[in-house]
């Protein structure tokens, strides 16, 4: 209806078929990319000496196989069939929503080239992620796992600020158990670790550093959740206690019934006894900080225990593992802050006592190892999957430049396009604007374009002409195509009224616009036989109308049918699909 | 039937002097909009502001007409008002939406008594002024491009009659430094009267074309200050009453074959000027004004014999218009407050207001409803 909006449906049995569709047929492609990588990558090997052999430290190890396998988790995940229109719309824009302006702009633009293009974004993010985690679990030592490193810390800050909304500090009450500061931030922090040379690691001065940061990082962390006012003590109203609150909203969304039961559990819990929760989430992250802080073996160790510990707590209870119900992009905060704090803490453990660390292979170049079968496997696979990491990046970088809108945002906002198998299209008795008669027979020879506009409609109307225009241009203003529009409004329907509508949207040039009225009763027949509501619906309000397209093909028959929802202008992302859509549906009949 | 249809304005001396021409947009507490009219048979029609006043999608506008019971809605349906509405031309059952969207036409649709009948028609945007638009046998419309178009009648193709552009090339409108078309009247004889604003003060800002001549006259100034045109209203017997504001007040004038007849002041400041109701073509070109007055509304009658008392006492601000009393109905004041509409009677008697209606209105979209 004109003025009332429309809204994404996510699970769009077309769009997710084309997802589908895009991923099947991308994997050859990525195989054939995988596969000459690997190829090109071992040839070269072989002709080159091995570089020295080093033994990864256990931090380091840690690292590498936990975010490995986080970005391979997150990869499955973006298989999920909602991620195209969902992904935007449900997770990204959401986080920005009370944002800075700045901030708020960016992630819209990056939000609205993902929906000129959603099924394209969504699976370059998928070869993305998997061949990330492939990679960084391969890729054991040398230059191809430092580089695994970087990548990783490069796509988990554009997902750290773009998808995340800079770890969703500008989204309700800011806690660590809620996320902050952002999961994405530790595969930043992860992937850094990993792009640096292996021996920094094992640094004392690094070491301690990055244990006092993190000291540092859960002591402001409780701070702020001990911050009184916010909710967390069980202060206000029950409506507003954050805690309650998450575990009702987590509660409602599907999932096992286990997990269900769980979070209905802790918001009857938290109501009452919300302070009891935040006490031991003060206290546990305060002294886990100072475990980091003391750098002493036992502290350390009480440290790595207490935060684990209150982290699998928190990611069962609070953050519902992540993963249930709506649409979920990674496992959440827990557990890779609970990966990396583990390999923070064992790189301190192994610096107890006073003297540097060495590591056996690092001291004066390391021995030279056999070409094995293993090591050329490793550098194959590593540069196979840093091809597909190659892949994902092209595509989802090139989606910003790509000009154009698919189809897929206007199917997710209209619904999908019905195929009326050819049946006849109903006839009518009309005049258009020029006051020539039109009926299926004038019409015949021509596929007809037919929608249902109200001449005086303020809102998608003269939007939706504009979009009909925008698809005669993108065809090449055939002559067998005609975009008739039939009005919409039983009180505004004369053939005057047909005649400025076309010249206030500029149509008087274009030989294909059709414009038709008739009497009350045809217009009122016509409605009824196309299954289009025309009402009044109150003082001051512009006619409600449906505004279903038709495509009736050269011999008089209904071809196909959907729901336009034209978008807050022609230039949207909603617009633009639309007009792709359009375009799409005549192209599909020559 | 009752033939009724209204116009109506307010319209501050300082947006008056701020406007762009022809395309005065207002994004204040209330629109120049704002009004009403009084029919031949003593019916009134009102059009006021509703829902969100300082944001135009969110502001509607809603006509009442008054009947036995009190008010009742009569705004014409199938149009978006968020844009304004204008009642205009008593006897032509006319009512014209100007909605605001990216919409470069105004729908027209007829009325009688106060309800809406089949067929509207579509027209090039009208300028957002109470007689912008004119029916008394033949349309006549002022654009917001500038334009005054008309048409023997509604359905008719309007055609274009004068433009700011020839206007302001007269010698009346060269000495008026005219800027723009705010009011047109189609006479009793078919003569039309077109109103604008001036910058300078050496005419009044009206110009006539009489029947079977294509010359446009100016009329002369009747203030030493600069003048605009509120209003133009055609009365019984030939001739029109002209709403001016002048040196910042209001004065009521006759006009008419060549002449115009300067009425005594009414005291009224323009500034102060919130609504403006046409009593009718037999009023002898009479209008009620309400007016800002403390930090409260008061109305009274002016005419060209100069003001009225003041109707009852002072209202509260909310009050977007008053009706005086008219026949055997009393006075009735009409309050807007989001999408409540209140109406207050006053007490002959007692001297009071005294609460007689109230409605909610659906505004149908934004966050009004």
């Amino acid at each position: 209806m004109p003025g009332m909006g429309g809204s994404l449906k996510l699970r769009n049995p077309l769009i997710v078929e084309r997802f589908s569709s895009a991923l099947t047929h991308q994997i050859l492609l990525v195989l054939a990319v995988a596969l000459l990588a690997a190829g090109l990558a071992v040839v070269l090997a072989q002709r080159r000496p091995l570089p020295p052999v080093i033994d990864e430290p256990v931090a380091r190890r840690i690292l590498r196989l936990g975010f490995g396998g986080l970005w391979i988790i997150a990869g499955i995940l973006q298989l999920q069939p909602s991620m195209p229109i969902g992904l935007p719309s449900a997770v990204v824009l959401p986080t920005v929503a009370t944002a800075p302006g700045a901030l708020n702009h960016l992630v819209s633009l990056a939000s609205n080239a993902w929906l000129r293009h959603p099924v394209l974004g969504a699976s370059a993010v998928v070869w993305l992620e998997l061949g990330l985690g492939v990679w960084l679990l391969v890729a054991r030592d040398g230059w191809w796992s430092r580089a695994a490193g970087w990548a990783s810390a490069a796509w988990g800050a554009v997902v750290w600020v773009i998808g995340n909304g800079l770890g969703g500090m500008f989204v309700g009450p800011l806690s660590w158990m809620f996320g902050a500061p952002g999961a994405s931030l530790f595969y930043v922090l992860a992937g850094v670790a990993l792009g640096v040379p292996p021996l920094w690691l094992s640094r004392r001065s690094i070491v301690r550093w990055t244990s006092r940061g993190i000291g540092v990082g859960l002591v402001l962390l409780a701070a702020l959740q001990a911050w009184p006012g916010r909710g967390f003590w069980g202060e206000g109203p029950a409506s507003v206690r954050p805690l309650s609150s998450m575990a009702q909203d987590m509660g409602a969304l599907g999932q096992p019934g286990i997990t269900a039961s769980l979070q209905h559990w802790v918001a009857q819990a938290t109501l009452d006894g919300s302070w009891i929760f935040n006490a031991v989430v003060v206290v546990g992250l305060a002294l886990s900080g100072v475990g980091f802080l003391m750098a002493s073996r036992r502290w350390i160790l009480m440290s790595l225990w207490l935060y684990g510990s209150l982290a699998l707590a928190d990611w069962v209870m609070i953050q519902d593992f992540g993963v249930f119900g709506g649409i979920s992009t990674d496992i959440n905060s827990m557990v890779p802050s609970v990966i990396f704090l583990l390999a923070a803490g064992l790189a301190l453990l192994d610096h107890r006592g006073d003297t540097p660390a060495a590591i056996p292979g690092m001291d004066g170049g390391g021995a030279r190892r056999p070409r094995s079968f293993g090591a050329l496997a490793r550098i194959g696979g590593s540069a196979a999957s840093a091809g597909v990491v190659l892949v994902g990046a092209l595509v989802i970088s090139s989606i910003g430049i790509l000009p154009g809108a698919t189809s897929e945002a206007a199917v997710a906002t209209g619904g999908t396009v019905a195929d009326l198998g050819g049946v006849p299209a109903p006839d009518f008795q009309l005049i258009d604007q020029r006051g020539e008669p039109i009926s299926l027979a004038t019409l015949r020879g021509h596929t007809v374009v037919l929608s249902f506009i109200d001449a005086v409609c303020t809102s998608e109307c003269p939007i939706e002409a504009q979009e009909m225009r925008a698809a005669a241009r993108e065809l090449g203003w055939p002559s067998d195509v005609l975009f008739l529009a039939i009005s919409a409004n039983g009180r505004f329907d004369s053939r005057q009224a047909t005649v400025t509508f076309t010249r206030q949207e500029g149509f008087d040039d274009w030989a294909q616009w059709r414009f038709a009225t008739g009497s009350p009763t045809m217009l009122r027949q016509t409605w009824q036989r196309y299954g289009v509501n025309v009402a009044a619906v109150g003082a001051g309000a512009m006619v409600a109308h449906g505004e279903a397209v038709f495509i009736i093909d050269a011999r008089g028959k209904l071809r196909a049918t959907w729901n336009l929802t034209p978008g807050p202008d022609e230039g949207s992302v909603t617009g633009q699909s639309t007009t792709a859509l359009i375009v799409e549906q005549i192209r599909a009949l020559r | 039937m009752r033939r009724i249809s209204v116009g109506f304005l307010i319209m501050c001396s300082a947006l008056m002097a701020a406007s762009p021409a022809g395309a005065a947009k207002q994004t204040g507490a209330l629109s120049p909009l704002v009004g009403g009219i009084v029919g031949v048979h003593g019916e009134a029609t009102v059009v006021v502001a509703m829902g969100h006043f300082g944001n135009d999608e969110d502001r509607f506008f809603e006509t009442f007409t008054s009947s036995g019971s009190g008010f009742i809605l009569t705004t014409p349906k199938g149009a978006a008002t968020n844009g304004g509405i204008i009642v205009s031309s008593p006897r032509a059952d006319l009512s014209a939406v100007l909605p605001y969207f990216r919409f470069r036409a105004t729908a027209i649709s007829p009325l009688v008594s106060g309800r809406q009948v089949h067929g509207g028609e579509v027209v090039p945007g009208l300028a957002p002024w109470p007689t912008s638009v004119s029916m008394n046998g033949s349309l006549a419309v002022v654009t917001d491009r500038g334009e005054v178009v008309g048409a023997a009648d509604a359905s008719r193709r309007l055609r274009r009659i004068t433009t700011l552009r020839e206007l302001s090339a007269t010698t009346a409108g060269r000495r008026c430094g005219l800027t723009a078309l705010t009011a047109v009247v189609v006479e009793d004889d078919q003569s039309i009267a077109v109103g604008g604003r001036c910058r300078h003060s050496g005419a009044s800002g009206i110009f006539e074309r009489r029947v079977g001549s294509k010359q446009w006259s100016g009329l002369p100034a009747l203030s030493p200050s600069p003048s605009s045109v509120i209003r133009l209203d055609a009365r019984n017997g030939g001739g029109y009453s002209a709403l001016l504001a002048a040196g910042g007040r209001v004065i009521v004038s006759v006009g008419g074959s060549g002449s115009l007849q300067k009425g005594v002041p009414s005291g009224v400041s323009n500034e102060a000027l919130r609504a403006v109701i046409f009593l009718g073509p037999a009023s002898n070109g009479h209008y009620a004004v309400t007016v800002t007055r403390g930090r409260g509304v008061s109305a009274r009658e002016i005419s060209a014999t100069g003001p009225g008392p003041w109707i009852g006492p002072v209202l509260p601000a909310s009050t977007q218009v008053v009706v005086p009393s008219m026949e055997s109905r009393p006075a009735v004041a009409i309050a807007v407050q989001g999408s409540i509409m209140t109406e207050r009677s006053l007490d002959e008697v007692s001297g009071r207001w005294a609460i007689s209606g109230m409605q909610r209105v659906a505004i149908p979209y934004g966050t009004s409803r």
